[in-house]
Order: structure tokens, then C-alpha cells, then sequence
């Protein structure tokens, strides 16, 4: 068996005050070892919902079947203790806006030596020393001052590098990234996804990374799946998107409705809200 | 150093209609912060540094650069929420005055600005119908009814459903929220309004249809806008002019096309060249 994760028929039910609202439709897909996988769609597609999923994070009072596996093992049915343990040594997390992902009122050394002061029991010395060694990893030339350092006072990008850090802290089989970039400036972004690149090569590990930007997920992933309404409507490879080697209208319109850096369109093609609904039904 | 790139000059755009006075015209603007106490004061900040730009009627300026590049300041001090240290800063040649509510009040109706984040930008517990009619009541002599017509028509300008005036922002997805806050920004016709990342954060479907929402209007109604943003596509898409700035200074100008097909200072190269195309791959830059 060589995939890390096989999500197999994920559903997820809402009750609303309108009745139950099926927010996830069966979505089945699988990630090799090693393997990159973007995921793009519109915001209510369910892409983070999905990717939530895979580490037992469902929303309070939702009703979830199907089927996750990381490594073999079905997420759904491990023990509190095991899923604790799966979140923090098989995979890592990255999230959009890492100034509020990580807690203002602790400094980043805290922040980032606290799982070995717990479960190993290192002394103060010994997790610092191998905190600073982790910024080493993700390029952080002067890791001192940003161990000292809180949150507020480190730029988004700095402290995205930090949040990659913590990710890979237990050198996880498994990176999940949503919308790592989003909330950065362009050269940023770039130094950012170099970095996530870079980091999961060195122990070949697996990516998920949700996006709205079909061009960030073309440059660093290997395989696209696109979502719509909580179901995977194209799966595809970069070179098939460029090459317009696309099936769905869908994923044809995130693509053609996107400005481009080179040139000026009339306009952009506009999809109205719903277009899709009757193709993508049931 | 300042490259020029095709035609612009500092405060006289190619665009500018014959005598006309200019939607919007800033001189020499800049921004210096003191930080610390009075006591123990710390090394001033310059974050805007001698930038001059003119916004002709109905048309579209960009300032472009990272954070940091003073790009927020400048559009602070337009909406009058900074004071510059020096400089000027006319709106249809009148010079910015916000000392009285009086001047607040014409000022707004001047200039309009749609923030980064729909999320922090309306009142959670006021209905987004409200919010809209209350921008009517302060600037229009319309009467509840008229007032309740317009609101209407605002949302239908914005293609939002006109049920929607109804909720609250929490009922309103990302892309919902930010097109009432357009929508607000167009409730008191101001002639110019300024943008601040405020298409970033909708996905790509919105922010086609709002992209082509403001090249309607201002079509229609020759309001002016004011792009400060990072992303390069919406500025091609957008934009008619276009200032680069980098460290609280402009480092390059010229019309959009001009300058994204050859960009001439370092910086708009390094900018350009962090675009996620086909063939790109993310690379780490040197000396950051």
C-alpha cells in the first residue's frame, strides 16, 4: 500500500434551521507518499471542512460517515489519546493567518519548546537549543531574537516561517496547509511555498494544500482536485491545466475568470451564482 | 532614484482632461512617526517619503508595493484618519479639510474607502440594510421610504439579493460582506473611492464580478478609484495608471501597461517576476 491518506465517501451533515444541510457529498481521494495535492474551489466548496476532517476536526453537531485513513489507521475511530498523537506527530498544520493561529501572549520561544518540555520533559536549555535549530530549518538567520520575540512584533511572513517550524517540529508524514499565503505579499509568498517545498523534501513528506489561487497550486503541487459543493467535481496534473486539458466548466471558469498578470481582458467572464448546481446535483 | 516610465509627471497625468481640476491631486506627502514617549523618544519613522501622484476624473491609479511601503499610510491620510507631517492632499482642488463634522461630512462625500477586511469593517450587530440607509440619512435629504428604495437599488448595483438587507454580517459570506461595503462606498456618490486590498480576499468568482461591478460604474457615473493593493493581475485588470512604492517612496510610474510589459526599477522586477504562472516555481530570495 503506498498511500499516506485515503479518504474514501467523506460526508458531513449540518442541522440548520432550514433542516439538515449536507455540507460535504462524498468526497474520495488519496494521497501518495511524497505526493502533493492542491485543492481549489470557492469559499462554501467544503475544501477546508475536508481537510479539517482528516485530523477528526468536525464541526460541533455535525454528523460524519465515510471513511479517513492516515497511515492505515481510520481516523474516525481512534481514541482521544490517539488522536491527540496523530495531530501532533503525523501531521503538521499550517493555517492562513499565523497571527492568529499562534497565541499573542506567549513569545515564540515558548510557543515553540513546549512539546518538549512536555512529552520528552527536555530541560529549558535543551528545547531552546532545538528550537533554534528547527528556525534554522526554515532559514531564520537569527533565531535568537525571534525566540524572544511575541507574535505582534514579527512580520506575517516571519511568522509564517515560524508557524512551518512548528509544523514540522515531529517530522510528520503528513503537511496540511490552508491558504498558508494568502495573507502575504507576493516575494513572501514565494519564499514562503519555497520553504514548504524544501521542508517536505527533507523527509519526503506528504501535502495538502487548499488555495483560491490556481496558480500557486499549479507551481507547487502534483495533482489538483477541484471542489464544489462539498464534492470533488475534476481531478487533474498541472501540465493538464495548461495545456487546457480541462473536462469540468468548472474548473474552466475558476481558471478563465482569474485576472491575468500579462494582459488586460474586455472582461472577465462571470459565472452566476448557482450556474453550476444543476450539473453538479446529485 | 525614480525610473520614468512612459508619460506620467508628477502631478500631471496623461489622462488629465484639458484645465480640469484632477478627482484627486497629492504633493510632496509625507508621514513621519515618532514613536516612544516624550521622554524616551525613539528614532523617528519615515513611512511615506515625498510621494506625489494626481488621480484624474474616471480613471484608475494603482499603488502598488509589499507591506511596509508606506502604501496604507498614503490612503490613511486621503481618508483623513492620519495628518501628514507635509505635503498637500486636494480633492477636486480643494484642499483636505477635516477639522469640523462639517468638513468630515463633505469630505466623505468626496471620498470613500472600502477596507482590507469585510469581516472588521461592519457593525456585527447591525442589520447591513441599516448600515446602508444611515449613510443615506447623513448625506442625502431622502426620506425613509426613498431611502429604503435606494438602499434597493444600491444592492442591486452590487448584484445582492435585495433580501439580504435583512441580515446581519454574520449571515453573509466573505464576498457578501465586502459587496455591502461597496455598496456603502457608492451610497453617498463620492467621486473618488479608495481601495485598500479590498478584492483580495474574494475568491476568484466574486472578484471577477466585482472587478467588472466597478469598471461598469465607473462608466457610468465617472467616479474615480484608488487601487492599493499587492496583486499585480487585478492592477492590469483595474488600473489605467500605476505608482510602485518601496520604503515610503514611489521608485517607479507610468501607465500599467507600460510598465508591467517592461518594468524598468529592480524592485517592480522582483514584484513581477513573484507571480504564480505556468513555468514559475517559488524560489528564496537572497538578503531576506
Amino acid at each position: 500500500m503506498n498511500s499516506l491518506l485515503e479518504v474514501t465517501d467523506l460526508r458531513m451533515v449540518m442541522p440548520t434551521t432550514h433542516g439538515p444541510t449536507e455540507l460535504l457529498r462524498g468526497v474520495s481521494f488519496t494521497v501518495a507518499r511524497g505526493e502533493a495535492v492542491g485543492i481549489v474551489g470557492e469559499s462554501g466548496s467544503g475544501k477546508t471542512l475536508t481537510l479539517r476532517s482528516l485530523i477528526g476536526l468536525t464541526p460541533r453537531g455535525s454528523s460524519v460517515s465515510g471513511q479517513v485513513r492516515v497511515d492505515g489507521e481510520s481516523v474516525m475511530d481512534l481514541s482521544p489519546r490517539r488522536l491527540r498523537g496523530l495531530r501532533r506527530e503525523q501531521v503538521g498544520m499550517i493555517f492562513q493567518d499565523p497571527h492568529a493561529a499562534i497565541n499573542p501572549v506567549y513569545r515564540v520561544g515558548d510557543f515553540l519548546t513546549e512539546p518538549w518540555r512536555r512529552s520528552p520533559r527536555l530541560e529549558r536549555a535543551a528545547a531552546t537549543e532545538r528550537a533554534a535549530a528547527l528556525l534554522a530549518r526554515v532559514r531564520i538567520t537569527d533565531p535568537e531574537r525571534v525566540l524572544a520575540s511575541f507574535p505582534h512584533q514579527l512580520s506575517g511572513g516571519m511568522l509564517q516561517r515560524v508557524m512551518i517550524a512548528a509544523a514540522v517540529m515531529h517530522d510528520p508524514g503528513l503537511l496540511l496547509a490552508d491558504e498558508p499565503t494568502t495573507a502575504l505579499d507576493v516575494t513572501t509568498q514565494s519564499e514562503v511555498l519555497a520553504l514548504m517545498n524544501e521542508v517536505r523534501a527533507e523527509h519526503g513528506a506528504s501535502l495538502i494544500l487548499i488555495t483560491h489561487d490556481i496558480g500557486v497550486v499549479a507551481a507547487v503541487c502534483d495533482r489538483i482536485l477541484v471542489m464544489y459543493r462539498g464534492r470533488v467535481v475534476e481531478e487533474l496534473t498541472p501540465a493538464q491545466l495548461y495545456a487546457g486539458e480541462i473536462s469540468e466548466p468548472y474548473t474552466e471558469a475558476l481558471l478563465s475568470c482569474r485576472p491575468e498578470v500579462t494582459r488586460r481582458q474586455d472582461r472577465l467572464p462571470v459565472v452566476a451564482a448557482g450556474a453550476f448546481d444543476e450539473r453538479y446535483a446529485d | 532614484m525614480m525610473t520614468q516610465n512612459a508619460t506620467i509627471t508628477e502631478g500631471e497625468p496623461p489622462s488629465a482632461s484639458g484645465g480640469e481640476a484632477p478627482a484627486l491631486r497629492v504633493e510632496h506627502l509625507s508621514k513621519t512617526y515618532l514613536p516612544g514617549t516624550r521622554l524616551r523618544p525613539r528614532p523617528p519613522v519615515v513611512a511615506v517619503d515625498d510621494v506625489s501622484f494626481a488621480l484624474p476624473e474616471r480613471s484608475t491609479l494603482a499603488i502598488v508595493g509589499e507591506s511596509g511601503s508606506g502604501k496604507t499610510t498614503v490612503a490613511r491620510m486621503l481618508m483623513g484618519l492620519e495628518v501628514p507631517t507635509s505635503g498637500s492632499i486636494e480633492f477636486q482642488g480643494r484642499p483636505l479639510s477635516v477639522r469640523t463634522a462639517k468638513d468630515r461630512r463633505s469630505h466623505a462625500r468626496s471620498v470613500q474607502m472600502v477596507f482590507q477586511n469585510p469581516y472588521r469593517s461592519l457593525d456585527p450587530r447591525q442589520k447591513v440594510g441599516a448600515s446602508l440607509e444611515e449613510v443615506l440619512t447623513l448625506h442625502t435629504s431622502l426620506s425613509a421610504s426613498e431611502r429604503r428604495t435606494r438602499s434597493r437599488e444600491l444592492f442591486e448595483l452590487v448584484r445582492l439579493d435585495a433580501r439580504l438587507l435583512d441580515s446581519l454580517p454574520s449571515d453573509l459570506s466573505g464576498g457578501q460582506r465586502q459587496r455591502v461595503c461597496i455598496a456603502r462606498a457608492l451610497a453617498c456618490e463620492a467621486r473618488t473611492i479608495v481601495f485598500d486590498e479590498a478584492v483580495a480576499a474574494l475568491d476568484v468568482l466574486v472578484q471577477a464580478q466585482v472587478l467588472n461591478l466597478l469598471a461598469d460604474l465607473q462608466a457610468e457615473t465617472h467616479v474615480s478609484y484608488l487601487f492599493v493593493t499587492h496583486d499585480l493581475a487585478v492592477v492590469r485588470q483595474v488600473a489605467d495608471d500605476l505608482v510602485v512604492m518601496q520604503g515610503g517612496r514611489i521608485v517607479e510610474r507610468g501607465v500599467v501597461d507600460a510598465v508591467l510589459d517592461a518594468p524598468e526599477h529592480p524592485y517592480t522586477q522582483r514584484l513581477l517576476a513573484a507571480v504564480p504562472r505556468e513555468g514559475w516555481t517559488p524560489g528564496l530570495q537572497p538578503g531576506i
